[in-house]
């Protein structure tokens, strides 16, 4: 049986390794450095089981620099993108940041989502092996195994 | 009408002083639309006219109509209603005339009056609209501000107010022109230029008041949205605008990074009449006017205020159309004013840096009826805006020196913290490894995540400092570049090449250079901020050189940094070591707050070398000049 599939969104893809190498003991993980690109191949999909957002990264160039407040939101611009279709799909999602996270979960908080479909997490809190049970956790709540 | 003989005299002087004093001095603070109809009421008590009308010319505005202000009248106020607004060519008109000569003029009969000057004909130009009101003659008195100076943002800094208007004194059918004495009229028409002045000075206070309670609100608080706060500020700023300049549509234009010469709407209030091909309200935050580029990039570039017309004067067609951006519409009078640059900022780099660092544009200016009739904008408004402009300035330039405070901490906070959270979970994990006799069997790839992500956090909490491109501790010392430098970089810097953009790093020439006297820290920083810039943003999966050479026909070893991207463009190349300057290319690759090559040049001119651009182009090519000569003399 194939393992499932999760979108990592992370622009450092040294750091990201980091994360997806453990990730894969149990995921399939198709790792996007563009929120753009991103946003394409989620909306494409229909085998996702759970996603991965960083927060900050570079705004996709068919964007105007202040709808993700020149990058500080981008995470929260691509969620914003995808809310409809996660909502619909019950696909859930796990925001991974390293900016204050009252900032984050408020800015979130505001796209009006299914509660505990998407968690926010701080990097620093959260270990590789923590993020593991997280969306382990998530995909199994919201059934797609 | 009974009419009264007035005579110029002492009593008579003293007698219109008074007037002026009890019926307009005397209730201040005010409004200048509030002070000019009290004024005309009170030439209207003091006279034996059925009306008194002022009027106004914008001495800015090239061929401006001569505009009616304000009008008081025996029946109430039923005729102002009728009246305003209410313009007149400049040409050809009794007031124009009147105001060439600077001499009060009788007209006694509507029809028969016309008179030549410079071979012009000067003829009373709305007899209808006197007919209607049975108007048969008047008197119509110039008057001008003391100091004629042309209203500019450079010279609005003087608080000098240039005026150009005239009172002017009607009589029905049944009712006589009397003879006014001329020093009588000349009297009159002095104290209502007074009192315009006097009225924007007393409004000015006002203002004031509002900004400085405006700004120590907002400079006081202390908030992680910096963003919010600024945009915030500039939305009171304008309902500030309507209020005092009595419009209906505004909008701000700000320089938010003066490495670019744009400028961006932070706020609009967006037009009740918008043209069908304009920009929505919600998209207004992605207008942006380049230098020159139409009315507002002409204000930005200039430094000076645009006055446009719409001229409700008949013979005039409508004079402009700014169409980018869409909130300035022919239908109004509009007036694009600079907000100025701080004094500190003036020094030009070159020719093309803006004058102003943002605009303000107004339109939709109301009349004092209460209904939706517009306007010209007056100098008075021009003064008004000068001096709020002036005012919000220093504030919105530090709520932005704020906001790039916040992104730059941000990113740098956000950069620090991943290869931090690296470090300590990749420690954690080889901890949690260990035999039970304690020992740590470290994999390669653990040992090589925890140096890489220690020399990128090293680098990362230099860009900390306040000031980054002062060296402050130079301590140099004989260093064998390939033993020292290099061993400890190249295998953690190949392997970060490899894990973020599949690269590879070839390290060529440096068994060939003798030692040579360096601040290994600096040098090291340098090299680093080189070779992880290639590595971010050059193509993945290709190679990386990084070659030492001795520079031929000079005393000075090479070092050239060498990648296959997508090259540096011509608008580029000569700014890319500036401090903070991000190239448009790559801002939407990595995110960043271009201080890396800064860095890097300062530390390599501590050491008398320099840092260059050798080629822009693929494959784009770095050069470090070191001094074969360098010395522990060079220390201090």
């Amino acid at each position: 049986m194939s393992k499932p599939t999760v979108i990592f969104v992370d622009d450092d893809r040294f750091y990201a390794m980091h994360w997806i190498e453990r990730l894969r003991d149990r995921f399939e993980v198709e790792h996007y450095v563009d929120a753009g690109d991103a946003k394409k191949a989620i909306l494409k999909s229909r085998q996702i089981s759970c996603l991965i957002l960083d927060v900050m990264m570079p705004t996709p160039s068919s964007v105007p620099e202040d709808v993700t407040m020149g990058g500080l939101e981008t995470g929260i611009w691509l969620l914003q993108e995808i809310a409809d279709w996660i909502t619909e799909n019950s696909i859930p999602a796990i925001i991974m940041t390293n900016r204050e996270l009252d900032l984050v979960q408020s800015a979130v908080a505001m796209i009006n989502l299914p509660p505990g479909l998407v968690e926010v997490r701080q990097k620093l809190n959260t270990n590789r092996n923590k993020l593991l049970e997280l969306v382990s956790d998530q995909v199994a709540r919201w059934g797609r195994p | 009408m009974e009419s009264k003989a007035v005579y110029f005299s002492t009593e008579e002087a003293d007698r219109l002083r008074r007037v002026f004093y009890e019926e307009v001095l005397s209730q201040a603070p005010s409004r200048p639309e509030e002070d000019f109809r009290r004024i005309t009421e009170a030439w209207l008590a003091a006279t034996n006219a059925d009306w008194v009308w002022l009027w106004l010319k914008n001495p800015h505005l090239e061929d401006a109509p001569w505009e009616l202000r304000e009008l008081a009248c025996r029946d109430g106020h039923r005729s102002r209603y009728v009246l305003l607004p209410f313009a007149v060519p400049a040409r050809n008109t009794v007031t124009e005339y009147c105001s060439l000569t600077g001499k009060p003029e009788v007209v006694s009969n509507i029809d028969e009056w016309k008179k030549p000057l410079d071979g012009v004909e000067y003829l009373v130009c709305c007899k209808e609209k006197l007919r209607e009101f049975r108007c048969q003659s008047f008197v119509t008195v110039p008057f001008r501000s003391p100091t004629p100076d042309n209203l500019t943002s450079s010279n609005s800094r003087t608080g000098r107010l240039q005026i150009e208007g005239s009172i002017c004194f009607h009589f029905c059918e049944g009712n006589q022109v009397v003879n006014h004495p001329v020093e009588s009229l000349r009297l009159m028409g002095q104290l209502t230029a007074l009192t315009i002045v006097n009225a924007f000075k007393t409004g000015q206070q006002d203002i004031l008041f509002d900004l400085n309670y405006l700004a120590h609100d907002y400079l006081t608080r202390v908030t992680r949205t910096p963003n919010e706060d600024r945009q915030n500020y500039i939305l009171e700023v304008i309902e500030l605008l309507r209020k005092y300049l009595n419009i209906g549509a505004a909008s701000v234009f700000y320089q938010d990074d003066p490495q670019f010469s744009e400028i961006r709407c932070l706020a609009t209030t967006g037009i009740s009449q918008s043209p069908p091909d304009s920009i929505p309200r919600e998209r207004w935050s992605t207008i942006i006017y380049r230098l020159n580029e139409g009315f507002t990039g002409k204000c930005f570039a200039t430094g000076e205020a645009v006055v446009l017309s719409a001229d409700k004067a008949q013979s005039h067609s409508p004079r402009y159309f700014e169409v980018l951006g869409g909130e300035v519409s022919g239908q109004n009078d509009a007036v694009l004013f600079p907000i100025p640059r701080a004094r500190s900022n003036t020094q030009t780099t070159n020719d093309s840096q803006p004058l102003a660092c943002g605009v303000i544009r107004c339109s939709e200016h109301r009349t004092s009826m209460g209904n939706r009739a517009t306007r010209p904008f007056d100098p008075v408004d021009l003064q008004t805006l000068a001096f709020i402009a002036q005012q919000i300035a220093p504030v919105i330039e530090t709520l932005t020196v704020r906001i790039r405070r916040e992104q730059t901490i941000s990113i740098i906070k956000h950069d620090l913290l991943a290869p931090l959270v690296m470090i300590r979970d990749t420690a954690e994990e080889m901890v949690a490894e260990a035999d039970p006799g304690g020992v740590i069997k470290a994999k390669y790839y653990d040992v090589m995540n925890l140096g890489a992500a220690a020399l990128v956090a090293s680098g990362l909490v230099q860009q900390l400092d306040p000031d980054p491109g002062k060296i402050r501790i130079y301590s140099p010392e004989r260093t064998l570049l390939e033993r020292t430098i290099v061993a400890r970089i190249k295998n953690m810097l190949g392997y970060y090449a490899e894990k973020e953009n599949s690269m590879q790093i070839r390290f060529e020439g440096f068994r060939d250079i003798p030692p040579i006297w360096i601040d290994r820290e600096l040098i090291e920083r340098a090299i680093v901020n080189l070779l992880t810039n290639a590595i971010k943003y050059g193509a993945p999966s290709t190679r990386i050189e990084f070659i030492a050479t001795t520079a031929p026909d000079t005393d000075c070893f090479r070092f050239d940094v060498i990648n296959q991207g997508e090259g540096i463009s011509n608008e580029d190349k000569d700014l890319v070591f500036e401090r903070g300057y991000r190239s448009r290319s790559v801002i939407h690759k990595k995110m960043g707050i271009g201080l890396g090559l800064f860095i890097a040049r300062a530390a390599i001119e501590r050491h008398g070398g320099k840092l260059v651009l050798s080629s822009p182009r693929t494959p784009t090519v770095f050069s470090i000049y070191l001094p074969i000569s360098l010395k522990r003399g060079r220390n201090g």
